[in-house]
Parts: structure tokens; C-alpha cells; sequence
């Protein structure tokens, strides 16, 4: 039996394959993107939290940090600002057209984003969205 | 103009590490070709949380193929189009950082 964390996960996952985005998804990658790939999608949880003030003790609701890191190389046709700015908001529209993830989680939202960009042969880019996730499983269980 | 021993010396060494190790020809915004010495180094891009592999060309060339306002300027090496990213000073020739994208 897989955790809720997982569930959500998979959730984005398929969400994101569902919406059409173009690129590569991995989750918990922790190598670098391979030059293969001119854009990819990693799914990272960072931090999930028991909202103590909710469940009367029957239920437990989390609050899940999700950061969704959408990479980009520029090529001699796009420069990497533009196509990052169009996988940034490919991969939010794909997730927001459901904020309940085909019913895995209770909500989500966007919550920030944050921008990188380095240049070697090729301009690279990263946009990170963090997503809080809200999340019920059964008292005192991952599940 | 007159050259301290020091400067010649190194100006000899430049033209003999040209003749001798060139392993590329270059053109700079549609000039003349000349030899330089490329170097392709696998690199990775610092961005996100980790990052994305990618390459570092460079490629050394005397400093007098090399005009002041080289920045952004395309350049030819071995046929292939990069762009000038960066002219750094390196003794009497100058590494130009190569980019793909200008």
C-alpha cells in the first residue's frame, strides 16, 4: 500500500501527461537532466504536515509541499526565457484544470515560483512552482 | 614597437603553440580562417535543484584574429556556428566562451 504522498505524486504526474505537456517527467531525480532531453519535469516532495487543528482525532489532514521543477535548454530557434515561460504555464494549467487531482487530493494551489538561468553552450533554465497539496488520510497513518 | 625579452619570449610560444596544436579552424563574423584550439568540456547548467548537463566550448585563438567588440559577434568553428559569448584575456591569445544561441 502506497502513502498518500506517493498517491499525490502520481497524481501530478498523470495530470501533467494528461494536459499535453511537452517534456520528460521524473520524479525525485536527483541527476542532472540529461542533454537528450530539452525539457523536462521534475516532482520533488519536500515537507508534508499534520494540520493538528482539523479530524476531531478520526481524520488527519496534510498539508503537502510539492515543488514541480520545469527545465528548459535554448536552441538556436527558442530562446530559453520563452520556452520556459511556455512550459511554466502549460505544466500549471495541466494541474490547476483539476485542483482535486481526479479526486486523490482534497485541493491544491500554487503557492510561489522561483526562476534560474545559467549559460554554458546552451542558455539553461529552471522555473520551480511550489504546490501546498491538501491531503486526508486516516488518523495517525500515511494512508 | 618595441617588446621587453619577457613579451617576445611569450609571443614566440604563442605562434609555436598555434602552428603546432591547432585543432581547429576558426572565423570570426565572416573573416579570415585561422587555427585555434578548441576545447569542448561537459558541463552543467546551475539551475534548479539539479541542474542540466550540457557542454563548455572554448576555443583559444591569437588575440589579434580578435576584434574589440567581439561579444555576441558568430564565429565559425570547424564549420560550425557558435556565438561569442565571452572574450577572456589569456596572456597574449584570448579564450572565446562559445554559445550555440547568441
Amino acid at each position: 500500500m502506497t502513502t498518500a504522498f506517493a498517491r499525490v505524486l502520481g497524481a501530478v504526474e498523470a495530470a501533467i501527461k494528461q494536459g499535453g505537456v511537452q517534456g520528460e517527467i521524473f520524479r525525485s531525480r536527483v541527476r542532472p537532466i540529461s542533454r537528450q532531453f530539452s525539457s523536462a519535469i521534475v516532482l520533488r516532495l519536500v515537507v508534508a504536515e499534520v494540520d493538528q487543528s482539523v479530524g476531531m482525532g478520526a481524520d488527519s489532514l496534510w498539508s503537502v509541499q510539492l515543488e514541480v521543477d520545469c527545465y528548459v535548454r535554448s536552441t538556436p530557434a527558442v530562446a530559453a526565457d520563452d520556452a520556459l515561460d511556455e512550459l511554466l504555464e502549460a505544466v500549471v494549467a495541466a494541474l490547476m484544470a483539476d485542483q482535486t487531482l481526479a479526486g486523490v487530493v482534497a485541493a491544491m494551489r500554487p503557492a510561489g515560483v522561483s526562476w534560474d538561468f545559467d549559460v554554458d553552450a546552451e542558455q539553461t533554465a529552471c522555473a520551480t512552482v511550489t504546490f501546498i497539496v491538501q491531503q486526508l488520510t486516516a488518523a495517525a497513518s500515511l494512508v | 614597437m618595441l617588446l621587453n625579452s619577457f613579451a617576445r619570449a611569450e609571443q614566440r610560444i604563442s605562434a609555436t603553440l598555434f602552428r603546432r596544436l591547432a585543432n581547429a579552424v576558426v572565423s570570426i563574423n565572416g573573416g579570415p580562417e585561422f587555427g585555434g584550439i578548441l576545447d569542448v568540456d561537459a558541463a552543467v547548467g546551475g539551475v534548479g535543484a539539479i541542474g542540466m548537463q550540457t557542454t563548455q566550448p572554448s576555443v583559444l585563438v591569437p588575440a589579434i584574429q580578435v576584434p574589440s567588440d567581439s561579444e555576441g559577434k558568430p564565429v565559425f568553428v570547424d564549420g560550425r556556428q557558435y556565438f561569442i559569448g565571452e572574450a577572456a584575456p589569456d596572456g597574449v591569445d584570448v579564450r572565446l566562451h562559445l554559445q550555440v544561441t547568441a
